[in-house]
């Protein structure tokens, strides 16, 4: 345990309250005292805050069902999601299982080596037809949780956002945090490589270019008193607004959410 | 391994064979030993020395144009998802290269760079760049960076001997 700095450690790990300086000559009490009580105070509001969503979340969802933490999370959450979401669906899984046939097309357009991209095609379309042939949840959950499909299935989905971003760089040229990369750098550092985390670009690129409308629940203490809701709807009328797929978001880390 | 992976790698081997100018391929996991693979259950960890390919690449500026290098590129398991690891078997004193042969590739970067659509061909390429056009901000080996930029001809000159001593035939 860090005994120096005591004084300046405002972070909330639970430690840092406890790294008082005892052996130090100039020892402020008064000051450490103070710091101490901030924490306590910090603690109280996560506190309320965690039972606060909790408590929220249940008048609305009835399951939560956890997914992989290894960067990959929102995209492997919404093949899980969307797939189980159209388990017997068959017009929606042939409008998708197009879509995917397709992309393949626009990726060469965009420059994509025909064979780097359709090895990934192929595996996808192998599980869109496993669902189609008999899928049921204990199926689906085999085939997420079997590398070889999962994996294959969550590069699809990022080649599926990224496609969408190259072809309207224009528009999301201006979300960019660094304003000098450009979308197609962009794509290539945040996008494309396994394991980078997504945020709402991501999720508004994915949303429309499988034309599937999304919800996320942001537990990220952004919003007190009041669940923080943001929609992604695949389309501009927003009246309509009924989302296939509900995240729950945690700093860095998105879960499926279920309603009642 | 996946029927997706094997496929993969095939066409990997093919476009390889495709670029005689700049790679001489030696050693390609063949078709026939992929499905001996198959057979066995997945997790087998004698299954990635399988996986490897060995090939010849020839550089374009000098000294190391004189002559060409035997590199491995290892695929991983978990290929297009992972990277796969080059090395060079052929001994060669450059900056980007160090005593064991390891050489560190941008593209190879698995948290910034490495995409599952990038083409080994690729990977050969931007080998064959840094050899030719050293990087000296990202040496692997600091004594011959420093004797690179301080000392230009006795680089070449240990460069060459290291040519001449080591190095593979172009054809």
């Amino acid at each position: 345990m860090s005994t120096s700095n005591s004084e300046t450690n405002t972070n909330n790990h639970p430690d840092a309250a406890n790294s008082f300086n005892y052996s130090g000559k100039d020892v402020d009490l008064d000051g450490q005292t103070h710091v101490q009580q901030k924490h306590i105070e910090q603690e109280v509001v996560n506190f309320c805050y965690v039972c606060f969503v909790c408590k929220e979340l249940m008048k609305k969802y009835k399951y939560i069902r956890k997914t992989r933490g290894d960067g990959n999370c929102f995209y492997r959450a919404f093949g899980f999601g969307y797939l189980e979401q159209n388990l017997k669906n068959e017009l929606e899984l042939d409008r998708f299982r197009k879509l995917v046939a397709d992309l393949k097309d626009k990726l060469v357009q965009l420059g994509y080596q025909e064979f780097t991209v359709e090895d990934v095609r192929d595996v996808v379309l192998e599980t869109i037809d496993k669902i189609c042939q008999g899928g049921d949840i204990p199926n689906l959950m085999k085939i997420f949780c079997t590398q070889e499909y999962s994996d294959y299935f969550v590069a699809y989905l990022r080649l599926f956002t990224s496609a969408y971003l190259q072809m309207n760089a224009e528009f999301f040229q201006s979300f960019l945090d660094e304003p000098s990369k450009t979308i197609k750098e962009f794509c290539c550092t945040e996008v494309e490589p396994m394991a980078r985390e997504s945020d709402n670009i991501h999720i508004i690129a994915l949303a429309k270019a499988v034309q599937v409308s999304l919800r996320v629940i942001y537990m990220d203490h952004s919003e007190t008193s009041q669940l923080t809701i943001h929609d992604f709807a695949h389309t501009d009328n927003e009246q309509m607004f009924h989302p296939t797929i509900t995240f729950l978001y945690r700093p860095g880390h998105y879960d499926l959410l279920y309603e009642n | 391994m996946s029927g997706g992976q094997m496929k993969r790698i095939m066409i990997e081997v093919k476009k390889l064979r495709d670029i005689p100018q700049t790679f001489i391929l030696e050693k390609a996991p063949d078709e026939d030993s992929s499905k001996v693979t198959n057979t066995r259950t997945a997790s087998s960890s004698a299954d990635s020395t399988s996986n490897i390919i060995i090939g010849r690449i020839l550089p374009k500026s000098a000294p190391y144009s004189q002559g060409s290098y035997q590199v491995e590129i290892k695929i991983p398991a978990d290929f297009p998802f992972k990277p796969p690891e080059v090395k060079f078997l052929t001994q060669i004193y450059h900056p980007n290269v160090d005593k064991e042969g390891k050489i560190c590739v941008d593209l190879l970067n698995t948290a910034e760079a490495w995409k599952p659509t990038t083409p080994i061909v690729d990977i050969v390429n931007a080998v064959i760049k840094i050899i030719d056009d050293p990087k000296i901000d990202h040496a692997l080996n600091a004594e011959i960076a420093q004797q690179y930029q301080n000392n230009r001809a006795q680089f070449i000159k240990t460069a060459t001997e290291f040519v001449n001593k080591y190095a593979l035939p172009r054809t």
